[in-house]
């Protein structure tokens, strides 16, 4: 178990650091002059050489790039084009999203999980119909679209729900109103994945010998579904949920940038219309690695559930 | 009037072909979704012959007008047709779809298949290659490429297409690994075939149906990626029409004409329906353990 976990933290390693090459490349190959960028258009040469030096331009890609990840290791990521900490502006932003992405899997998991198993176990039946035709709809509606009607319907038309804009969580009730719109919107997606993937699992699980034996052992139904059957058809769901937190974090960046949410998302779009070098670096560089990160916790989690990993981890 | 017999078709390709058919006729869904793909298709690919009106022409003494015999759908706020532009933005839509498919495709199916027949350090390598591509989430990935190659149609399809590509290459390595243990390879090997002989004539039709499926299930990602894209100002420029540029546009006017916004997310929705639908029924028919 220790050489496995030992692996995967080196592989998610070693993908981290080529991430981190990829990504300081491919801001230095967007067009333009940073130091015009960084430097508010001002094109005086004097200026322009000032900050080619202050923000190491004048040097080596190399040199440039071990001094940004030194800083970066340190929590610093550099000063954006309004010369405030980029660390902190991301900080500062990223708890209101991943608000959102933890209320919006919450409720996407509260809703695919038993439809799946619903459509699962009644195969064939209208309700199974019901579940994988609403999955199908989910999957091709794209979220900001959904969000642009429900403005329409709930804020605009209603009056029911808030437009736009965020409210800390030291007003509970506030804030879960202009969460509802971005958090059912986000999760429409995620639900319907979750929904065919836990009916598939839960076809292969209701096939297997296991379930077999249990129904043979005279368990009730309930019994073999739900303390059987699901148990095992949750250990696929888990890595699905954990590979969904990447599409989750792109409907973040359209999801806020709809509702006006000053999240992690809006960051990023702002970042890019702006083109502000630093921030765009800082912002994918810690979209990447929280992904990373959380696929790797995925991995553990699915070698820990699945007998059979854990096992093979154990003999070696 | 004989009638052809399935059996009695003496190539076995040929008869697969039959049964495929058979089947896929046999899903009245799939088949609808063909039918709006190809739809969607033509009317995108003959849009100056079919729309009512040209993608800017404006009309401005009915600016943000309800549906009339003169404009099915209303007007926009610069009283352009909203069924032309909707016609017009077809182009957009299906041209990031499948040109983003196609281009992720060719990358990714020969770079999957080298590393899948191959394995050893040249799989190593090339998995952590796709590892550090998906550790940018889709859209990060869309955006940044949009960010650093400027925004305009042809480069949100590539960037869509370099976002698609992880995926691709996971599956065509994924099924290389279990094709190459199959007897036609040690087959090829006796008959002299070297490597490239291997993987593109022997490997590669085997994968054709898994492929297919999955450059159907693409499409309506890029599709979708696009208008996103454009939504957000990275894609489709105005007045270019496009369904992204449309949705955009209708923000402003939300509380005037919501109309605006049905519309173009409607276009998205039929067409992003009809290939997820249209790639669930091709992968039931190609199933093996579908036995009808």
């Amino acid at each position: 178990m220790g050489g496995f976990l030992l692996r995967k933290v080196g592989a998610a390693l070693v993908v981290l650091l080529l991430a981190s090459v990829l990504v300081f490349l491919g801001v230095r190959a967007i067009p333009g002059d940073p130091a015009i960028a960084l430097g508010a258009e001002n094109r005086d040469p004097a200026v322009l050489a000032a900050i080619r030096h202050k923000y190491l331009l004048d040097r080596p890609l190399p040199v440039q790039y071990a001094h940004w990840v030194w800083l970066a290791l340190h929590g610093d990521l550099g000063t954006d084009q309004r010369d405030l900490p980029v660390a902190h502006t991301i900080v500062t932003r990223l708890p209101i999203t991943l608000e959102l992405a933890i209320l919006s899997m919450l409720l996407a998991i509260a809703i695919g999980i038993p439809a799946g198993v619903i459509a699962a176990t009644r195969r064939g039946k209208p309700s199974d119909y019901a579940v994988t035709t609403s999955a199908l709809v989910g999957l091709s509606v794209p979220h900001f679209w959904l969000g642009l009607l429900f403005i329409v319907w709930f804020a605009v038309d209603l009056h029911w729900l808030p437009a736009s804009g965020y409210v800390t969580v030291h007003h509970p009730v506030a804030n879960l109103e202009h969460m509802l719109m971005p958090c059912v919107v986000l999760a429409t997606g995620l639900a319907a994945i979750l929904m065919r993937q836990m009916r598939s699992s839960m076809l292969t699980s209701l096939g297997a010998d296991y379930v077999r034996t249990a129904r043979a052992k005279g368990l009730s139904e309930r019994s073999v579904i739900w303390r059987h059957a699901l148990r095992n058809s949750l250990i696929t769901v888990t890595t699905v949920i954990g590979l969904q937190l990447g599409g989750l974090i792109s409907g973040v960046v359209v999801t806020e940038t709809i509702f006006g949410i000053a999240g992690f998302g809006e960051l990023t779009v702002e970042a890019v219309n702006q083109r502000d070098y630093t921030l765009i670096q800082g912002v994918v560089l810690v979209a990447a690695a929280g992904y990373v990160v959380v696929n790797l916790a995925v991995d553990i989690v699915y070698s820990l559930l699945n007998p059979r990993i854990r096992a093979a981890g154990a003999r070696s | 009037m004989s009638t052809v017999d399935a059996t009695a078709l003496t190539s076995p390709r040929a008869r697969r072909r039959v049964l495929l058919r058979k089947r896929f006729l046999r899903r009245p869904m799939a088949v609808g979704g063909l039918v709006v793909v190809v739809v969607l298709v033509v009317v995108a690919a003959l849009a100056p012959w079919v729309a009512p009106y040209g993608s800017g022409a404006t009309d401005f003494t009915s600016i943000l007008s309800h549906p009339s015999s003169k404009h099915l759908l209303g007007t926009d706020e610069l009283g352009r047709d909203e069924l032309s532009r909707l016609i017009w933005g077809a182009r957009a839509s299906m041209q990031a779809g499948f040109l983003a498919t196609v281009l992720a495709m060719i990358v990714a199916v020969p770079i999957g298949m080298v590393a899948g027949y191959y394995r050893g350090w040249v799989d190593t390598v090339i998995a952590r290659l796709t590892d550090v591509l998906l550790a940018f989430p889709f859209l990060i990935l869309a955006v940044g490429l949009a960010a650093i190659l400027g925004p305009s149609l042809k480069n949100a399809t590539l960037a869509l297409g370099i976002a698609s590509m992880p995926g691709l290459i996971r599956i065509a390595r994924g099924e290389t690994l279990s094709l190459r243990e199959e007897d036609f390879v040690p087959a090829a090997i006796a008959n002299g075939a070297n490597d490239a002989t291997i993987i593109f004539r022997h490997i590669l039709p085997n994968m054709t149906s898994t492929l297919l499926v999955q450059a159907t299930l693409t499409i309506p990602g890029a599709i979708i990626g696009e208008a996103v894209l454009s939504f957000l100002g990275l894609g489709v420029q105005p007045p270019t029409p496009s369904w992204g540029v449309m949705l955009q546009d209708a923000q402003s006017y939300l509380s005037q004409d919501s109309w605006l916004a049905v519309y173009p997310g409607l276009a998205i929705v039929i067409a992003s329906l009809s290939f997820n639908v249209l790639g669930d029924g091709l992968r039931d028919i190609f199933d093996p353990r579908t036995t009808r």
